[in-house]
């Protein structure tokens, strides 16, 4: 479970993120959402212990971020919109690695199963400059589960990657919720969130806008009963024409 | 469309002064940019010129160099620069753009001569500024002649034509690549005749050049005189007839044989440059290809990647083997062995060293050996000051990268202090191997050198044991240094290491003062805590090198100590960095 209070984020005059509170049960995927410069990164670094918050709290399955960080990270994997991989580190090298930072004693074990799934088990000796992009982006997601962890953030997690990518990182994504993992999922695609998510947060500059079920923000920002997410983000976010169309001169 | 690409250049010249200038407000960039100056100006304009030996004082006389001698070495010297272009490149016709260039220009309606236009005139910024600076310090060369200014168009001329002309060969190539010569061919072809111009001047040379008499070598005047005749006769003087019209301006001894000499050398800058402008060779290709290469070079070097060239990186097996359950830092020190390359894997360093020390052992043995010996030991004392000035190096390519990843390496469940010290071990472990083996080198030369092996053994293997002991903790604190900078003074030590320009020199000279200063102190209470044991060692056994190890041992307990509190510390301070506010975005 994710229990955020009173989050606040502040950088000399300007407030990244105010007052944010919300919890995301285990089984739970809730779909950080808004505009440009809503917040929406700053409030998963905090989240994840990345940066420190101005103020306010963040328990990671009942264990305070800020008091024991050490036994918050254990329990959380953070994946970046950008998969960073170590040039040298076999695929093989890199889950002995995190093995060993999260003492996974039998990570052999539970890495096979996951390179199975992943559909790479025969790519263990390569190094990431022989993996494609979607490839990396798996290892970075075997990385991450290989501690099995209970809180999981996602940042933009679709970027870069194929059509068969896609459908197998939002089928990963509702595997971990179905095994109880509570997931914050931060992306700009409304579509993919109404796919995946189960709840949503909405943000802009900062503030909390709406949070609830996909259902409850669709029924209370649209009057009309077959809405989409997208008309309700527009109506939350006080843009209800949308962006500009754009036409050629 | 030739107004648009020069309001572009100057646009961003003018931006890019702008920054500069405007950034000056903030007081780093300002106290940066004064150092830098005052680095420059006491590097350049401060010091004296170099005109050899005052005659009739001590030193070795002056020798004067003739003038063809030095034409004629700058000749051979651009000759092999366009032997290389001809020859041996194997590049594709391409011009320099940067990525944006690319994007726009290549699409924009723009002639391949205005394209060729534009990249000329970009790099007559850059051939300026060097022909300045380069100036700066030949004109410190009296017996060059001229002055700074005639030096500074010599050096224009240069610098000029090389690049003309290494545009001109690629542009060459390519045609000669539509007509079927590919590179090898290519090579053959100019190798062969190449070869028959060597084998024809050398022919010519046995033939008409007398071999040198030995009055021809009974010095330098004599040896460069000799010299002189022979490159003054053809067939030698008509080979080097186009270098020396290109040189002789940079060599005119004054302004009217500067200006007498300045026609040719314009007159084969012109041809160059008509060469370049009507070739008419699809460059754009190549070109894309090569903004690629700069632009993967500059981020590599941005990331720490000091060689600036990124090369597929190749499977290299583990240094040792890695358990799931231990100490965090190991699995630092792992993956750091493993990017650092299996030369320096614990297995093949011992027998690298075992095969080293036996030789070194060998020729103690020999008393014929004894100058290999002396020569060895003068040459491992400054080796090793080097490769301990290479630690601070290596820590910040390593803390560079750290830095990059640290919104992964931040998720870790570790402490701060296991991070830190993660990062310094490979560096230690690397300093340190290699410190020990200079250690035992210059101890094995030492105990030959200095009398019976078998009686200076013993004092020099105390020796040894001393300042090895003292090597580990002085490495962690000198690579800690660098790691602290970049942990409390993360948006000076960024510029520092990714900038240019004065400012960028003077945040350099900055650090080096600040971490020399701070070095200092951390050996300060080392040398103190010494002090004590060594004295009284030396009173009660009387044995200098039993109470120098037993100050060593004393000095590397105070450095352990230190390099503790200093992790620990570091370590908080990890914990505490806030990468959104703190990192240069």
């Amino acid at each position: 479970m994710i229990e955020v209070h009173s989050l606040a984020k502040i950088y000399g005059e300007f407030t990244a993120v105010r007052d944010l509170s919300f919890t995301v049960q285990p089984g739970e995927v809730t779909g950080l959402v808004g505009p440009n410069g809503a917040g929406k990164t700053t409030t998963l670094r905090c989240c994840s212990g990345v940066i420190p918050p101005t103020r306010g709290t963040v328990r990671i399955r009942g264990i305070d971020l800020a008091t024991d960080p050490v036994g918050a990270k254990r329990q959380l994997a953070f994946f970046p919109d950008e998969p960073r991989l170590f040039e040298y580190l076999t695929v093989r090298q890199h889950l002995g690695f995190i093995a060993r930072l999260y003492g996974v004693a039998d990570y052999e074990a539970r890495a096979q199963p996951l390179l199975d799934e992943l559909e790479m088990s025969d790519k263990q000796d390569l190094l990431p400059g022989e993996l494609s992009r979607g490839m990396k982006q798996k290892l970075v997601i075997a990385c991450g589960l290989l501690h099995t962890p209970g809180v999981i953030f996602f940042d933009e997690p679709l970027t870069g990657l194929d059509p068969a990518g896609i459908r197998r990182m939002k089928d990963t994504m509702r595997r971990l919720a179905r095994e109880g993992a509570a997931i914050i999922l931060s992306s700009h695609l409304l579509s993919l969130l109404e796919e995946v998510c189960t709840h949503v947060l909405i943000l802009k500059q900062g503030e909390k806008i709406a949070d609830g079920s996909l259902a409850e923000v669709r029924r209370r920002f649209s009057e009309l009963p077959d809405a989409s997410l997208e008309d309700a983000f527009f109506k939350a976010t006080g843009d209800d024409h949308g962006p500009p169309v754009i036409t050629p001169p | 469309m030739t107004g648009a690409l020069v309001y572009l250049q100057l646009t961003s010249l003018r931006n890019a002064v702008g920054q500069r200038v405007g950034r000056l407000r903030q007081p780093r960039y300002l106290i940066a940019t004064l150092i830098g100056l005052a680095y420059f100006y006491f590097f350049f304009f401060r010091r004296q010129p170099y005109r050899g030996a005052a005659p009739g004082g001590p030193g070795v006389a002056p020798v004067n160099f003739g003038l063809l001698i030095g034409l004629s070495t700058a000749a051979l010297l651009m000759a092999g620069r366009i032997l290389y272009l001809w020859v041996f490149s194997a590049e594709r016709a391409a011009l320099a753009f940067s990525e944006a260039e690319v994007a726009f220009l290549f699409q924009a309606p723009v002639s391949r001569r205005v394209l060729v236009h534009f990249k000329l005139l970009k790099s007559q910024l850059r051939i300026l500024f060097s022909a300045v600076l380069f100036s700066l310090i030949s004109a410190r060369f009296g017996f060059l002649g001229g002055n700074g200014w005639t030096h500074a168009a010599g050096w224009w001329i240069l610098l000029s034509t090389l690049e003309l002309h290494a545009i001109g060969a690629s542009f060459a190539r390519e045609r000669l690549l539509d007509f079927g010569l590919n590179p090898a061919r290519r090579r053959a072809l100019f190798g062969g005749a190449l070869a028959l111009l060597v084998a024809g001047t050398w022919w010519w040379l046995r033939r008409n050049v007398q071999a040198p008499a030995a009055a021809d070598l009974a010095g330098p005047e004599a040896i460069i005189h000799y010299f002189e005749g022979v490159l003054a006769a053809p067939p030698l003087s008509w080979l080097l007839a186009p270098f020396h019209w290109i040189l002789r301006p940079f060599f005119a001894p004054d302004l009217g044989a500067f200006l007498r000499d300045l026609g040719p050398a314009l007159l084969v800058l012109g041809a160059h440059y008509l060469w370049v402008i009507r070739a008419d060779v699809a460059f754009e290709e190549a070109s894309i290809e090569l903004s690629r290469r700069r632009a993967e070079r500059v981020a590599a070097m941005r990331s720490g990647d000091w060689r600036g060239q990124h090369r597929p990186a190749r499977r290299r097996r583990e240094p040792f083997s890695l358990r799931p359950r231990g100490p965090a830092p190991l699995a630092f020190l792992w993956r750091n062995l493993i990017s650092a390359g299996p030369w320096f894997y614990p297995r093949n360093w011992m027998l690298l060293s075992a095969g080293v020390l036996g030789v070194m052992i060998w020729l103690a043995a020999n008393p014929a050996y004894r100058t290999v010996l002396a020569v060895v030991q003068g040459a491992a004392v400054p080796v090793g000051f080097w490769v301990l000035i290479a630690g601070p190096i290596l820590m910040r390519r390593e803390v560079r990268l750290m830095m990059q990843r640290l919104d992964v390496i931040k998720t870790y469940p570790l402490r701060g202090w296991q991070v830190v010290l993660g990062e310094i071990l490979a560096p230690m472990v690397l300093i340190t191997a290699a410190e020990w083996l200079l250690l035992a080198v210059v101890a094995v030369a030492t105990a030959a050198l200095t009398g019976e092996f078998a009686s200076t053994a013993l004092r020099s293997s105390l020796g040894l044991i001393g300042a090895g002991l003292l090597v580990p903790p002085v490495v962690g604190l000198m690579t800690g240094i660098p790691f602290a900078a970049t942990l409390y003074f993360p948006t000076w030590i960024s510029a520092a290491n990714q900038g240019s320009g004065v400012d960028a020199m003077g945040q350099r000279l900055i650090f080096a003062g600040g971490y020399l200063v701070v070095l200092i102190v951390a050996l300060l209470p080392a040398a103190l805590a010494a002090a004590l044991p060594y004295f009284i060692v030396l009173w009660l056994v009387e044995t200098q090198a039993i109470a120098l190890l037993a100050g060593a041992v004393a000095a590397s307990l105070v450095l352990a100590a230190e390099l503790a509190a200093v992790i620990w510390w570091l370590g908080g301070r990890y914990e505490r960095f806030d990468l959104s506010t703190e990192l240069p975005q």
